[in-house]
């Protein structure tokens, strides 16, 4: 199943559709998300904090939206597990 | 007797353990640690229980303190019951904790938390799910002292002999090996001991380090590459991929989803809205419908204002004035009439020009903020990433380009997220051609002047325009001169929603108020240094041939001749080098009222106009940044070179065509 995550990953789908080709619930895979991340396949990658406090520097930062969607990348490691 | 309360976070694992003990709780901290400890007594069926709130933990690996907590707390202290709480709502979620407690303790009584939720959205089989799993299960509703009673009966009286997880062939004969080789040691559980060796944990490999037994640790290397060997894959993935198909076995055993394969209306509207084929028109539909709106409902709010700042000149020729007008005659009474006009058609036309432009920039700003709080954003993110990778742009590039419609500032920033250089100077180089918030007010002003019957379309074509070449020069830098692999990477899509009316307008009104606060500072100030501009030197005709800006615009007039931008609009342009806005002042000031400035220019020569204000230079604050990121100046350089070369481009293209066809002209 693990593989088939990092896999769907690769392929650039999202996760809903991940899910639904695993028949898996979706905070299921959420979940598995977070382990693959602890175990070193997957990096989260956020708006960081210092992103945020140079954007307020910004004359338009209310404008800008602060909560983008989060986005998933396969490690190095998580490379090499589907290979 | 002794309970544990184990479970992920936000499991109401708190709220059974206030159902439980009630007030005979104390909190404290783990020994040695700031992790909260907390622990109650009570008295049931006579019998005294001292119950332990363990860590929400999502896992029992070795990576977090709160994991390192709870498994040392089962394994050293063997309390006499361990309590998994589950949230029901996300069973299948909360069954892997399952898996790796049952590896650690056999008496595991399962609490089903929030099941009267949980039966809104499955048929939960429990009787199924305790035969199968050889534990007892009973459901409970925390917060409403629901099942508390069942659960501790079932702590005291429970049955328990729970089936095993057992691992294939291959590892169980390896993790019996390594349990024989603990024999002689003083150990609980040798089992999970043995497995965790396999599963190279970290904590366990130094706890065998310290009793000073190096040969099971290599005995342990030695059997996990075998087994890796055998299966391909690296031991962690393999013995996690078990307990998540064990998991997902279980969930697909004792629960059925009650909405039809599992289709909710989310995964129903983004069939449609994120479909292949069809989200990408879709969205360029969306974007018209969006730009009508705004014109046709801002329309009236801007001609009242306007006719309130500005007057009106009616069919007869007469003219009726409008504040500013009245208020210069005003001051004139008692000031000096420059003074008068520096005030009145430098700084109150500066000031008048933003607000006739805020009913649009507030309607803009209520649609996007609809599409933003209702989930359909992060669909155009996905939508456009499809497309990007298809023409070889991909990654966190993306979400870079997509802040570039906010502002290019934070937009070139984000970049430092990228990992991958060669993204990165990617996603530098195409940035400054997504037109920002800046740009679009501009477009705005400059579309409900002259296209007063297509203003829609016009703005929609240059939004159209500039992914579109967004798209094309991404794909030719990433054959040219940015040549490379890209990263893949996936993107969580929150959920739809119905946008709440009080968000949306707090929402509209935060970023409105950015736009305001820029007008009162930068913008108002930049109309008075014009006025000057067009003031001086002294005795002049204000904005005549002899003021500075005359001499200006007469020595820039053959620059802009071939592209059909007017020396009024090159100085506006110049201006808008410092911030985009201003290009909305200079105009304002220039020709003081919109019918002056619509009879100085054709439709075709504002088409142009537009064009080069889509593409020419990033303002001077996105150039330092563009700097600060790169260090670089000639990728300055190359970013000046390349958003003029394509203004040029385009608006040389347009003017020629337009001339050539008779249109607009």
């Amino acid at each position: 199943m693990i593989k088939d995550v990092l896999r769907g990953i690769s392929q650039g789908k999202t996760l809903a559709q991940i899910a639904e080709e695993l028949n898996m619930e979706y905070s299921a895979l959420m979940g598995m998300i977070e382990h693959l991340i602890k175990m070193g396949y997957i990096i989260a990658v956020d708006r960081k904090p210092q992103e945020i406090s140079a954007c307020k520097t910004c004359p338009l930062y209310k404008v800008c939206s602060k909560n983008g969607p989060k986005i998933y990348y396969l490690t190095e490691k998580g490379k090499r597990a589907i290979k | 007797m002794l309970i544990a309360l184990a479970g992920n976070p936000n499991t109401g694992k708190s709220s059974l353990f206030n159902a439980i003990t009630g007030a005979h709780q104390h909190i404290g901290n783990w020994p040695g640690v700031t992790v909260e400890k907390k622990e109650g007594t009570i008295t049931f069926e006579g019998k005294k229980i001292t119950i332990v709130d363990l860590p929400g933990t999502y896992s029992l690996t070795a990576y977090s303190l709160e994991e390192v907590i709870t498994r040392n707390f089962i394994l050293e202290e063997e309390p006499d019951v361990v309590v998994d709480v589950i949230d029901a709502t996300n069973l299948e979620r909360n069954l892997y904790l399952l898996t790796e407690l049952m590896e650690l303790t056999d008496r595991i009584v399962i609490a089903l938390n929030m099941f009267d939720e949980a039966k809104k959205k499955y048929k939960l089989d429990v009787k199924k799910m305790r035969e199968l799993l050889g534990l007892p299960v009973i459901p409970t509703v925390a917060i409403k002292d629901k099942g508390i009673k069942d659960l501790l009966h079932a702590c005291l009286h429970g049955y328990f002999k729970p089936k095993k997880l057992s691992y294939p062939e291959d590892v169980e004969n390896r993790v019996e090996k390594l349990q024989r080789m603990m024999e002689n040691l003083d150990l609980k559980n040798k089992r999970w001991h043995a497995i965790k060796l396999l599963e190279n944990d970290s904590e366990v490999r130094k706890k065998f380090a310290n009793l000073g037994r190096k040969d099971i640790l290599h005995e342990a290397e030695h059997l996990r590459h075998e087994i890796e060997d055998i299966y391909g894959d690296d031991i962690e993935t393999l013995i996690a991929s078990f307990r998540y198909s064990f998991a997902h076995g279980l969930f697909h055993e004792v629960a059925e989803p009650l909405n039809v394969g599992g289709v909710t209306i989310t995964d129903m509207i983004d069939h449609v809205v994120a479909h292949k084929i069809f989200g990408l028109p879709i969205f360029l539909v969306v974007m018209y419908l969006s730009f009508e709106f705004v014109f046709v409902v801002a329309a009236p709010f801007q001609d009242a204002i306007d006719l309130i700042f500005n007057g009106k000149t009616l069919a007869s020729g007469q003219h009726i004035n409008g504040l500013i007008d009245i208020s210069y005659h005003w001051m004139a009474s008692f000031m000096p009439n420059w003074a008068s006009s520096f005030i009145n058609y430098g700084m109150l036309r500066g000031l008048a020009a933003v607000l006739t432009f805020t009913p649009i920039i507030m309607f803009l700003f209520l649609i996007l903020s609809i599409l933003e709080d209702s989930g359909y954003l992060a669909r155009v993110a996905f939508l456009m990433d499809k497309l990007m990778r298809k023409i070889g742009l991909e990654g966190r590039g993306i979400i870079s380009l997509m802040l570039g419609f906010g502002c290019n500032v934070p937009a070139v920033m984000s970049t430092r997220a990228l990992k991958n250089e060669r993204e990165r100077e990617l996603s530098i180089a195409l940035n400054p051609l997504i037109p920002c918030g800046a740009r679009i007010q501009v477009f705005a002003f400059i579309t409900a002047i002259f296209f007063k019957h297509n203003q829609a379309l016009v703005m929609w074509s240059l939004i159209l325009l500039s992914m579109g070449v967004v798209a094309l020069l991404g794909y030719v830098y990433s054959k040219t001169i940015f040549k490379g692999k890209a990263e893949p990477f996936v993107m969580e899509l929150p959920p739809y929603r119905v946008p709440s009316l009080k968000g949306i307008f707090i929402h509209m009104w935060e970023k409105s108020e950015g736009f305001l606060r820029k007008a009162g500072t930068i913008i108002v100030g930049a109309a008075g240094i014009i006025w000057l501009l067009a003031a001086l030197p002294w005795g002049v005709q204000f904005g005549g041939e002899n003021s500075y800006i005359g001499q200006i615009a007469h020595f820039l007039a053959p620059v802009g001749a071939p592209f059909g931008i007017t020396p009024e609009s090159i100085i506006a342009l110049f201006f808008g080098f410092f911030a985009k806005e201003v290009v909305i002042d200079v105009f304002y000031v220039l020709y003081g009222t919109k019918e002056a400035l619509f009879a100085a220019m054709t439709p075709l020569q504002a088409y142009s106009l537009l064009l080069f204000i889509l593409f020419y230079t990033p303002c001077v604050a996105t150039l330092a940044t563009i700097y600060n990121e790169t260090k670089s100046t000639k990728f300055v350089l190359f970013v000046i070179l390349e958003g003029f070369a394509l203004a040029l481009f385009f608006s040389f293209l347009a003017y020629t065509i337009g001339s050539f066809l008779g249109v607009g002209g």
